[in-house]
């Protein structure tokens, strides 16, 4: 149901009207096409199924309150996921899983010697093989970062959110940002890197 | 020349660099094989991570339509 073609149309003046106005089919419709996207992202920020289930419900409940504010600069599609982002905040509370992401500064700098160099070099590509039979090996890792981590690492890669967006979400200044993808993208690469060397199944690779 | 360190913190933060040190980071990891690898791990987890969570699979399928089920109800319940 969520195909491109349903989304474009709510590029249209008259969808957007009748969205605007709560016609009951227009909503649906909207509905109907980003539930899932929503669901999905809702579980990307590190909510479980049934927080995301919550999470989502309430959403469409507040979507319904405000969108007679959607002013139309934007595609709709933004206002959701500024809602999802809002409401996401006001759900999670930061996990206490911080000290382990956090010590990766200095996993980080023991890889390196004084002049800067590869001391404990990354291991070769062959032996960071990521498919889709490992997925679970990253959704592990995932649940280590914290959830400011977590939701930095998850608008930047997976949403592909410019940085100042990513900022407002998370009131955080640009470094401060920086610092937490440096922390997730470190502490993923660590993880998976550990987890993949401590399953040193033989596979073919021919 | 930009230390490993530094590259591996500027890379994996995207801290916005001037043109030259952009091009000072590609002639680096050209011609630094552990440099080149911490590159492409962080590129595979990015290219993983999207595929996990941008994947519309029949796995979570049921839940969600559970989901705009119970939206599409609240909303006719909110209208009449």
């Amino acid at each position: 149901m969520a195909n491109p073609t349903a989304k474009a149309e709510f590029h249209s003046e008259a969808e957007l009207k009748r969205i605007k106005a709560k016609d009951i089919e227009a909503m649906t419709r909207l509905v109907n096409t980003y539930t899932h996207e929503l669901f999905n992202a809702s579980l990307g920020l590190g909510f479980s199924e049934t927080d995301s289930r919550d999470l989502v419900q309430n959403v469409w409940l507040t979507i319904f309150e405000k969108i007679q504010n959607f002013e139309g600069r934007s595609h709709i599609r933004s206002f959701l996921f500024g809602i999802l982002y809002r409401k996401a905040k006001e759900h999670r509370r930061e996990n206490s899983k911080a000290s382990a992401s956090e010590q990766i500064e200095q996993l980080v700098d023991s890889r390196f010697d004084e002049k800067g160099h590869w001391h404990k070099p990354p291991v070769n590509p062959e032996e960071f093989a990521l498919g889709a039979e490992k997925a679970f090996v990253i959704k592990h890792c995932l649940e280590g970062l914290n959830t400011s981590q977590r939701t930095a690492f998850y608008l930047k890669e997976v949403q592909g959110e410019d940085s100042h967006r990513i900022c407002e979400v998370l009131e955080v200044s640009i470094s401060n940002l920086g610092v937490l993808l440096y922390r997730a993208r470190n502490f993923l690469r660590e993880c998976i890197e550990s987890k993949l060397e401590a399953k040193p199944e033989q596979e073919s690779r021919k | 020349m930009i230390s490993c360190k530094d590259l591996a913190r500027v890379v994996s933060s995207q801290t916005k660099v001037g043109f030259f040190k952009q091009l000072e980071i590609k002639l680096h990891v050209m011609m630094c094989v552990h440099c080149a690898k911490y590159v492409d791990h962080l590129k595979k987890i990015g290219t993983e991570s999207r595929k996990l969570f941008r994947k519309d699979g029949p796995e979570n399928d049921a839940c969600v339509e559970e989901i705009k089920r119970e939206v599409i109800k609240k909303l006719n319940e909110h209208s009449e």
